[in-house]
């Protein structure tokens, strides 16, 4: 028999690459600093201009790339492993639009200028709000039930968006949201960080303890429940995965504004990688989609431009693409 | 294995109702499935064959009536022990995933630890079902048999004494169709209790200890298949007269086109 592990080494691949980005985000920047003096002066608490710019810039952006693209990748890996769809992506929950609405609505009350974390605390409200609004509607229902609900809850959020758009009294704060949506890690604090932290550690928890429930529903329902394994009920995989991607994925859209892609298209590409077993494929999506956003969010912090890059512009810049060989591709294997 | 006294051993259904979207679909149904045989739960489309095999397996809680699995109650079961017991093969549809052979054999190992055990009982099932040459092939590009087969192999990994399979042999050619039903056979005679959807009504004579014979949810006869299928059984329940060649039952003509004299003769 041959190796029935191989995704150790994927992760254990994934891991290094991770680590080695993670540092380079640390490194990388406009101000060149000694990395060694800076940490020793974040360690000791000493106020100076190298730990000023590691600890309150280049560090909470860097943790924010890999968990807010970690979470992406999990979602994206859990969606597509429970519906057996693999272009589900965490934006059909609708959650992301419920977090833009309630940025939105910050903009338009004026709470965003006056309150410095009125933004992510708006999006958050959004993200809960949306999250209960979709275990409201889905209860008991199926995956159909599921789907449905996150394109009802997606069109209704981005109606509210655009109206609240529609009504700015200020074409500033206008261009301020449109820039907003674009999905941004720039100028991000610890705050931002411990902001989102609770929301991904619970809904991330929640959506790996369905693991083996997503390997046994690779035959459907029925099998999957006569191994053992429910998929509907209170505390079955399908409330364990809307509220834990819901409240994951809203706590990341919350802080950075909405970047597309990365959960669509890391679990896609990792999936051969893993034998199919969508139970496999969790632990690295996670790490693949931490790698790509830090990997995006240098490229938008070094590309030269006017104005900075945003990273959520970059990475739909580099999934759409993606899907145009992957098209072509199908189109050869058909013909 | 043994229950307490007086209590039937066996997967039993007793009294078993059950209506789906306002339609009634099993009336009043008892069965019970017994290890070291081989049940043929037979009848025309429609009959519940299949919601009666997914109601002994735990699947859908009937409206009355109750499965007590050696002297268990189903319903009161763990599902994690209900798992253990009983493997269920559901009719084989919809696209297979691209994952390996073995893999996907491995999934019926899902509700035990993982350990080594598993490994063995990976690949016993796919020695019994011949499957140990595909077990690098994906499950996406397998013929119909092979899958049929792989799918089977599955349900045998998880090692329950009582297996329910909906209709696995439909998709198999002669050969691998009787491969099949021998292999049920030689499980039974090991002990297993072997329950299956079945519309090969010749291989259900020939491989079935007893048939169970379902006619628009009820039970239209149970027992050794010389009892239960019987020239007026099948006239009545499949609308089908029957010849007998050699033991085997023999759909020959519809039973309007008997009454119409248009019988063909051979």
């Amino acid at each position: 028999m041959t190796d029935r592990h191989p995704d150790r080494f994927l992760i254990a691949a994934l891991s290094a690459g991770l680590v080695i980005l993670f540092v380079c985000a640390l490194l990388w920047g406009e101000t060149s600093l000694d990395i060694t003096d800076a940490f020793r002066d974040l360690l000791a608490g000493r106020h100076s201009i190298g730990a000023i710019i590691l600890g309150q810039l280049r560090l909470p952006r860097a943790l924010l790339a890999v968990l807010i693209g970690g979470t992406l990748g999990l979602s994206g890996a859990v969606l597509q492993g429970y519906l057996r769809n693999p272009l589900a992506d965490p934006g059909l929950l609708g959650v992301s639009g419920g977090a833009a609405l309630g940025a939105v609505v910050t903009f338009y009350t004026g709470l965003s200028a006056r309150v410095a974390l009125a933004l992510p605390a708006g999006g958050l409200a959004g993200a809960l709000f949306a999250v209960a609004a979709l275990i409201g509607l889905v209860g008991q229902g199926g995956t159909m039930a599921l789907l449905l609900a996150g394109a009802a809850l997606t069109s209704f959020f981005a109606a509210m968006t655009s109206l609240t758009l529609n009504l700015m009294p200020s074409p500033y704060a206008s261009f301020e949201i449109m820039h907003w949506l674009m999905g941004s890690l720039a100028d991000r604090t610890m705050t931002h960080v411990w902001l989102c932290l609770p929301g991904i550690v619970a809904g991330g928890t929640l959506m790996f303890s369905v693991r083996r429930t997503l390997d046994a529903l690779t035959l459907g329902e029925d099998v999957a429940e006569s191994l053992g394994f429910r998929s509907s009920g209170l505390f079955g995989a399908q409330m364990r995965i809307v509220v834990g991607a819901a409240l994951a994925v809203g706590s990341c859209v919350a802080v950075s504004g909405a970047i597309g892609f990365v959960g669509l298209v890391v679990p896609h590409l990792l999936r051969p990688l893993t034998g199919y077993r969508p139970g496999r494929l969790l632990v690295p999506s996670f790490l693949g989609g931490a790698m790509l956003l830090l990997f995006a969010d240098g490229l938008a912090r070094v590309i030269p431009t006017s104005s900075e890059l945003h990273v959520g512009v970059l990475t739909a810049l580099a999934g759409a693409p993606l899907f145009f060989w992957r098209v072509i591709r199908l189109k050869r294997t058909v013909t | 294995m043994s229950g307490t006294a007086g209590a039937p051993e066996g997967l039993c259904a007793g009294r078993i109702s059950l209506s789906l979207g306002g339609m009634t679909v099993l009336h009043d149904v008892s069965l019970t499935a017994r290890r070291g045989e081989v049940l043929g739960l037979i009848g025309p489309n429609g009959a519940g064959k299949s919601s009666l095999l997914r109601v002994l397996a735990g699947l859908r809680q009937p409206d009355a009536g109750s499965v007590v699995l050696d002297d268990e109650p189903l319903a009161a079961m763990s599902s994690r022990r209900r798992a253990t017991q009983i493997a269920f093969m559901p009719q084989n549809g919809g696209e297979p995933p691209p994952m390996a052979v073995h893999d996907l054999v491995s999934l019926g190992r899902l509700p035990f630890g993982g350990d080594a055990a598993d490994q063995d009982a990976i690949i016993r099932a796919m020695e019994e079902t011949g499957t140990i040459p595909l077990r690098e092939r994906p499950a996406s590009a397998l013929s119909g048999g092979e899958l049929a087969r792989v799918l089977l192999a599955r349900a045998l990994a998880v090692e329950a004494p009582y297996l329910l399979a909906d209709e696995p042999i439909a998709a198999l050619d002669p050969a691998h169709a009787l491969s099949v039903m021998a292999l049920f056979r030689s499980l039974a005679r090991k002990g297993m209790s072997v329950t299956v959807v079945l519309h090969d009504l010749t291989l259900a004579a020939r491989f079935c200890d007893r048939v169970a014979l379902l006619q628009e949810g009820r039970l239209a006869g149970c027992g050794r298949p010389e009892d239960v299928m019987t020239d007026a059984a099948m006239r009545d329940v499949y609308k089908v007269d029957v010849r007998r060649l050699d033991g085997a039952v023999v759909p020959w003509n519809l039973v309007s086109a008997v009454s119409e004299g248009t019988e063909q003769t051979s």
